[in-house]
């Protein structure tokens, strides 16, 4: 058996400021004079580069605009209010991530339910709402379903494994979403004028680099795929830089550790077997073909929106909230004439308030 | 010294401070921290660590993993093996990176950079 290996001296370094400080002076060294407009599309990019000062440490000119990389809150209000009607059924308890809970819906929010009453479980993991299915026979176990690519192929086991065990009190609400669609329709829309893309780390271990090579050789953007530590981040802003200044446009790496040029096959196969790709509806950008999941037929008893039909209220969108453009990256949230004032997030308006891996919040914070 | 444009009225000399103050040490358990697997149950799942904090992950995702190895666990699954060659290789490519703003060359042109 090989020796358990060490790389804790490895990963410290990329928390090293002598690293980080050099980086700094590279991106300046590279980033085009006439300025440039960097997207960052990762709700965990979104706080990385909030907390640890990096929007400051840039050349002037250049712009980090955060995209639609925070998963509640691209979940549009219908979504919201779906999982709220779900909440209202008797025999339903609703399993979520705990971002979920606070997110207000046209009249309401989970938390709001659970006050009222009714039965909602805050989970680390799908796994977790698996298990509160077989210790809660007679209750009926909803997970909500919301996430990029990262989060897809575990609720995809997760289904698979009831499916297995027979399990008959547990199914999901499907509201997950793909990333390169919604890139398509930022780097599509002229209004944006984004010149390159700081990639997800996570999204990319699943899919890795291919599915977004139609972002280069077609829109011309290059886009780095970046990890989350501070050096990290400077090193995928660093070689965006590069790109820029070479004039190129590549789907390059700057995360190899934890992303394989071809993903993660075993992750990409569990959300093949469970899933299928569908229009969803992103907040901030509408319909977009392709860019969510549904279960598949062979797995439509898990969908709980088919099981429990349940009456969905009227949507109505927050009033004077601008998420859609935050999330669009044409408008920062201190721009929002709520921000801080009717909005913060102890009194959220708007989803990108709520949740920790929104660009509200982490502005709030951070800034 | 290149003529640095400065974002924002930074001064060159409180960068290093100033980015050393901002970048979190420890205490976070996210995503972003890959952990070690200790064992491998029987079930498939894996008892993982990091930074003194011990997790379940289940391996569905990562059959090839073993003892030792360390993985990146989202939500309760290992999403990937992290590759030990890739971070080294990473590390060099960034040290390469920062290098070049060492370069003589370099620095006098204030751009020149090496393609
Ligand atoms: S500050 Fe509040 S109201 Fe304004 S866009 Fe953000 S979440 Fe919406």
């Amino acid at each position: 058996m090989a020796a358990p290996q060490d790389l804790s001296a490895e990963l410290a370094k990329f928390k090293d400021p002598k690293l980080a400080r050099d980086l700094v002076h590279a991106i300046r060294a590279f980033s085009p004079e006439s300025g440039a407009t960097l997207m960052e599309v990762c709700g965990t990019h979104t706080v990385s580069i909030a907390r640890a000062g990096i929007r400051d440490l840039m050349p002037e000119g250049t712009r980090l605009a955060s995209g639609p990389g925070c998963p509640v809150c691209v979940t549009c209000n219908r979504d919201i209010d779906t999982v709220i009607a779900l909440a209202r059924v008797p025999e339903v308890t609703i399993a979520t991530f705990g971002d979920m809970t606070r997110v207000p819906g046209s009249t309401s929010s989970l938390l709001a339910e659970q006050a009222a009453g009714r039965s909602i479980e805050i989970v680390y993991s799908p796994l977790d709402a698996l298990a509160l299915a077989q210790a809660n026979p007679t209750r009926q176990i909803v997970f909500v379903g919301v996430g990029f690519e990262t989060t897809t192929p575990l609720v995809a086991r997760a289904v698979k494994r009831a499916a297995d065990m027979g399990l008959s009190n547990f199914s999901i609400f499907a509201a997950h979403k793909n990333m390169p669609g919604a890139l398509e329709a930022i780097v599509a829309d002229p209004q944006l004028k984004v010149d390159a893309l700081i990639l997800p780390g996570h999204v990319s271990t699943i899919i890795g680099a291919e599915p977004y090579r139609f972002l280069a050789q077609r829109y011309g953007i290059p886009g780095v795929i970046t990890g989350f530590e501070p050096v990290d981040v400077l090193q995928g802003i660093a070689m965006i830089m590069r790109q820029l200044h070479e004039g190129r446009a590549e789907i390059e790496i700057a995360y190899a550790r934890g992303v394989m040029p071809e993903g993660n096959p075993h992750a990409v196969a569990a959300i093949d077997e469970v899933f299928e790709t569908c229009t969803a509806n992103w907040r901030g950008l509408g319909d977009i073909p392709g860019s969510g999941y549904r279960l598949r037929d062979q797995f439509a008893q898990f969908d709980a929106v088919r099981r429990f039909q349940p009456t969905i209220e009227p949507t109505i969108e927050p009033r004077g909230c601008r998420c859609g453009d935050v999330l669009r990256g044409i408008m920062a949230p201190s721009d929002c004439p709520l921000f801080r004032k009717a909005c913060t997030p102890e009194n959220p308006i708007g989803p990108c308030m709520v949740s920790s891996e929104g660009s509200c919040a982490a502005y709030y914070r951070y800034y | 010294m290149p003529p640095f444009q400065q974002g924002r009225g930074r001064h060159e000399a409180s960068l290093a401070n100033d980015i050393e103050s901002r970048i979190p040490r420890g205490s976070d358990m996210c995503l972003a921290v890959p952990m070690q697997i200790l064992e491998i149950k029987g079930d498939g799942m894996a008892r993982v660590t990091a930074m003194g904090a011990e997790r379940e992950a289940a391996l569905d995702l990562t059959p090839q993993a073993a003892v030792g190895d360390y993985v990146l666990v989202h939500a309760g699954f290992a999403i990937e093996v992290v590759d030990e060659q890739y971070a080294r290789e990473t590390l060099d490519l960034i040290q390469t990176m920062a290098d070049m703003v060492d370069d003589p060359l370099f620095n006098e042109a204030g751009e020149g950079v090496p393609a």
